[in-house]
Parts: C-alpha cells; sequence; structure tokens
C-alpha cells in the first residue's frame, strides 16, 4: 500500500466508489473489509462517520403522501371495510379501475410534429406556448394554479375541490356553469367530474365541462390529449366533442388524441365501447383494443396495435415502437416544456428507435435515458436541450 | 404491534391497532409502489387494497415480518392490477418495471457534494438491471434482509445473495475501465 500523504476527508470517501457500494448494499464482504479498514486506520473514524452522515442524504424514490392524502385513504379503507361487513360478504375491492361499469377511452388528438428549422442547418423542437401554469376558467374569471400537479374533483353540489402537493381548497362554482381547464406544456392534471367519471389530462390540452352534468346528457369537450375512465350510466350518454369528431360512449376506457393544425386524430379504446361520429356523419364503432385515426376525411381502424403504447403517459412513461426522433423530441418537450437545438440534418430525425421511457422528474436522467437508446448526446442550458450525434 | 393485531384479528378486528399498522407502514408502501407506476392513483388504491385485505385475513399465523408481508402484498397487488389492464394483450407475459429516482437532500452538505453524490449513485444505479435496482431499493431504503427481500420478489435469498455479487462485480468492471 502507498504512503498516504494525507488523511482521508469525508469527502473523500464520499467519492469512493467501494464506499458508495458499501452504504448501498450492505453486503457482507463489504460489511467486513470496512470493519477491518477502520481497524488498520482508526484516525479515519471521524471522517468515515462523517461520510456516512452525508451519505445519508442520499434517498432513492423518497416518495410520501402529501397533505390529506394518506388520511383519505385511510378514511376510504375503514369506509370501504365497514360497507363489507356490513354486508356479510367478503370481496377483494379495488376502487380502481377494475370497477365492473367503467369505459375507459384514450382520445390522441395527435400533435403533428413541429420542425422549424430557423436560418443556420440547425433544428428546432419547441412546444406550442400558450399558458404557463395550468388555468381553471369559470364565470368569467381564471384561476391560476402553479403546482405541476394539481388536480381538481367536481362535487355534485357546485363545488370543486382543487389539490396539489401543498394545499387543498375548495372553489364554490356553481351547479350551472361551465368550466374550462387549460393544461401548458410541462404540466399534466387529473380531473373527476361531477358523475365520478376520472380524466388524466396530458400536457399541451384543453377541457371544457359542465360543473354538474345535466339531467338528460353528459358531455364535455377536448382539445389535446386526454385518457378517460368513464362511469357507466345507463340513462345518461355521455358525449366527447373535439374538433374532428365526436365520442360517444357506452362505457368505457379510453384514450384520445386530436390536433386541430394537421387535422389529425386518433381514438383508442381500452375496455366497454364507444362509437365515433365523424365530421362527414358517419359512425364508427370501435371495439376493446382497436385504435380509429382519423386523417382529414380519412380514417383507419386498426386492430393490431399495443394499447399501453397509447395509454402510457398516464403512467409516467413513453413507450416508442420504431418511432422517429423527431416524434420523441416533440414529446418530451411537450410533456417538460423544454426545446431541444439538434445540429445534425433532418435525416437523423427520422432516425427511428423502439424503447419505453420512464418520465421521472428530473428531466436530466430522462435525457440519460434518451440519449443512450439513440446514441446521441445532450446537454441542457435551463429549458434548452442541445442534442448531438455521439460521433461529435 | 403487529402480534397484538395478529391476536386481535383473529378473535375480531380491532381497529387502532389496525390504525397503527396503517400509520407505521402506508408510507413504505406508498413510496415503493411508486417505483412501479408513476400514478399517485393506482399506489394509493392498490395500497387501500392490501391493508382492506389484511383486514380480513384470519391467519397471519405464518408472517414473520410484517413490513416484508405488506410490501410483497403491494407488489402482488400491482402485478394483478396491470395484468388486468393488459386484457387486451394475453399475449404479453406480465412484468413489474421498477424505476429508482434518487434525490439528496441538501442539509449536511455543500452543493458540490451533493451534486457529486446525486451523479455518481444515478450512474451506479443506471449500470445495473431493473431487478438489481429494486434489490437496492429494499435493502438501502427500506433497510430489509436478503431473506426478506427475497420474500418479496419471489426468489431464493441465495438468489439474492448472488444478484447483489453479479452487481458488485459489474461496478467493479466499470471501475476498472
Amino acid at each position: 500500500m502507498s504512503e498516504q500523504k494525507h488523511t482521508p476527508s469525508s469527502k473523500d470517501f464520499l467519492q469512493n466508489d467501494q464506499f458508495i457500494e458499501w452504504r448501498l448494499f450492505k453486503s457482507e464482504e463489504s460489511e467486513r473489509y470496512w470493519e477491518n479498514y477502520l481497524l488498520e486506520h482508526p484516525e479515519c473514524a471521524d471522517a468515515l462517520q462523517l461520510a456516512i452522515r452525508k451519505f445519508e442524504m442520499v434517498k432513492v424514490n423518497n416518495n410520501d403522501f402529501v397533505d390529506h392524502e394518506k388520511t383519505d385513504l385511510y378514511d376510504r379503507l375503514i369506509h370501504n371495510i365497514y360497507r363489507n361487513k356490513y354486508r356479510h360478504r367478503l370481496a377483494y375491492v379495488s376502487a380502481g379501475i377494475a370497477a365492473a361499469f367503467i369505459a375507459a377511452f384514450i382520445l390522441l388528438l395527435s400533435f403533428g410534429d413541429h420542425l422549424k428549422i430557423p436560418g443556420k442547418k440547425e433544428i428546432v423542437v419547441a412546444p406550442p406556448k400558450s399558458h404557463k401554469n395550468i388555468t381553471f376558467y369559470a364565470n368569467g374569471e381564471g384561476f391560476e394554479f402553479k403546482q405541476g400537479d394539481t388536480r381538481f374533483e367536481l362535487l355534485p353540489d357546485g363545488k370543486m375541490i382543487v389539490s396539489d402537493s401543498m394545499r387543498r381548497q375548495t372553489l364554490n362554482i356553481g351547479t350551472k356553469t361551465m368550466g374550462k381547464l387549460v393544461v401548458p406544456a410541462g404540466k399534466r392534471s387529473f380531473l373527476t367530474l361531477s358523475d365520478g367519471s376520472r380524466i388524466w389530462i396530458n400536457s399541451c390540452s384543453e377541457i371544457e365541462f359542465p360543473s354538474v352534468f345535466s339531467a338528460e346528457k353528459r358531455e364535455m369537450t377536448v382539445h389535446g390529449e386526454i385518457f378517460a375512465e368513464i362511469n357507466r350510466d345507463e340513462t345518461k350518454q355521455f358525449l366527447v366533442h373535439t374538433s374532428l369528431f365526436h365520442i360517444i360512449v357506452h362505457g368505457t376506457s379510453f384514450n384520445t388524441n386530436t390536433d386541430l393544425e394537421f387535422s389529425k386524430g386518433s381514438v383508442v379504446l381500452v375496455n366497454g365501447s364507444l362509437s365515433v361520429k365523424t365530421l362527414e356523419d358517419q359512425t364508427i364503432q370501435l371495439n376493446p383494443g382497436q385504435l380509429l385515426t382519423i386523417n382529414g376525411t380519412d380514417y383507419e381502424k386498426r386492430t393490431d396495435i399495443n394499447v399501453e403504447e397509447y395509454t402510457c403517459w398516464k403512467d409516467g412513461k413513453f413507450i416508442f415502437n420504431v418511432a422517429p426522433l423527431s416524434t420523441m423530441l416533440n414529446k418530451i418537450s411537450r410533456y417538460y416544456d423544454v426545446s431541444f437545438r439538434f445540429d445534425q440534418d433532418l435525416t437523423q430525425m427520422e432516425k427511428k428507435y423502439s424503447g419505453k421511457l420512464y418520465l421521472s422528474e428530473n428531466i436530466d436522467s430522462v435525457m440519460v435515458s434518451l440519449t443512450t437508446m439513440t446514441s446521441t448526446s445532450f446537454s441542457r442550458k435551463g429549458k434548452t436541450i442541445f442534442i448531438s450525434g455521439k460521433d461529435n | 404491534m403487529f402480534n397484538l393485531f395478529r391476536q386481535k384479528n383473529s378473535s375480531g378486528s380491532d381497529e387502532r391497532t389496525y390504525a397503527q399498522l396503517y400509520r407505521q407502514y402506508a408510507k413504505d408502501l406508498f413510496s415503493y409502489g411508486m417505483g412501479f407506476t408513476a400514478s399517485r392513483e393506482d399506489c394509493m388504491d392498490a395500497i387501500h387494497d392490501v391493508f382492506y385485505k389484511l383486514y380480513f385475513t384470519k391467519d397471519l399465523s405464518s408472517v414473520r415480518n410484517i413490513k416484508a408481508y405488506l410490501l410483497s402484498s403491494l407488489r402482488n397487488r400491482l402485478l394483478d392490477i396491470a395484468r388486468n389492464k393488459k386484457k387486451t394483450n394475453p399475449i404479453e407475459t406480465i412484468k413489474l418495471s421498477f424505476q429508482t429516482d434518487v434525490t439528496v437532500l441538501d442539509s449536511l452538505i455543500s452543493e458540490e457534494e451533493r451534486k457529486l453524490m446525486f451523479c455518481k449513485v444515478e450512474k451506479l444505479l443506471h449500470s445495473l438491471s431493473e431487478h438489481q435496482r429494486e434489490i437496492v431499493y429494499l435493502r438501502y431504503m427500506q433497510e430489509l434482509e436478503y431473506e426478506e427481500i427475497g420474500q418479496i420478489l419471489n426468489i431464493h435469498p441465495e438468489s439474492v445473495r448472488k444478484q447483489v455479487y453479479r452487481a458488485l462485480s459489474t461496478l467493479r468492471r466499470l471501475v476498472a475501465l
């Protein structure tokens, strides 16, 4: 062993890979190694202890309930337990999507690939800019919510609960009010309608809806991308209006996405049933697992798709199946509200890749995955990301 | 506390001990569950189901470690939920993907050290397989023994030890380059 010029500091330990491995894995081998190390170098005890305490600041998946989530969940739990006890029946209930009377669909208003090519040989991919924060409009007023994870829940009495990781507030918007929710780039939201139907709203989307559904029908208007789980109600139809088509829901889980600029839209039905009425008054019936794409006046129905590719955004990931780089960058730019500058020629943008991207809170993690997948490299300055080919 | 619950459950459940169990372990379940889904709603639904089932489970005599038992139940429940979602594509086998997210709290350390540790740990985790990452999470964050980790992942504790060994060998190779 070479002469050490100085006793290691806590910082030295923190840079040592063996130290890091030890603290993360705590394998028997590493425990013995460090026990031994301490015996041979007792002068390092303090520095080592400090390094250990500092390393404890490293957290993996440091998620926790926020605000009332933990207690609300417990209330729901107890409520269901007592309901079951009263009925003398043992059932494994899931309050989630397993409930029998839900229609879930995905409305995809496909965002055209916006590629701007300024003067130089540089390609820019940037999200459409409108609002900065999630905004809710009702009764002529606009309410802006700075938190990226703001969720909305409509109650049957005309009140709306707005909650995020910091707080929870109740707005009284009235029972005969039309509301509009605007979700800009970099944000996503979640809305529970007055009948309990759940809507996940993706970045760059808007949705208009009544605070309380009328007695005859349930309807809403959507621009952009949502994933909806519509509660079945035999007495009341559920209509979804977009600028390209109308969806008549019988009870479904679906995803729908429409883009005005390119007149392209699609609907993916997860389960249940629905029909789509085009602007030419044609009615197309969809079965679960089917994708309907509408391009101007043409439409195409496909059954050979992987539904998850279309719905995964709501679960915090993107699944690409032989998708061009331009599409991938477009999706990321909208999801995180970042712009890309790419100094390669256009053909590089059309190179196709397949893979999964987990959409963590940290854009840099996502970029590491993306660049690994596509053999490129990146650097970021604030909200602008520069991408170059790896050979550079 | 769990033993108390166990006794009371066989005779007739006690809500207070049940509430204590929830208070103690809900956060761990939430943290673990969020590694499999980005949807807080889905995660909380699964936690609801785990505790709901626990309430009505009569025979808990074989449970040695309640935390491992709950985490295991959660994993299985999330697997079931994923399986139900994929009913339209029955050919695919269901596997749960565990995602890790590194954060470094900023007390005790400088911004420089924080960035350093973040990069090192991120890079290290990136070099591991998803399976190995899950093991690291369960060992480091949940502080579970190999046996308990094996119980949760449905593998032999020896297999866990081997995975750890393989992970460390990968890292040694990286360092040697």
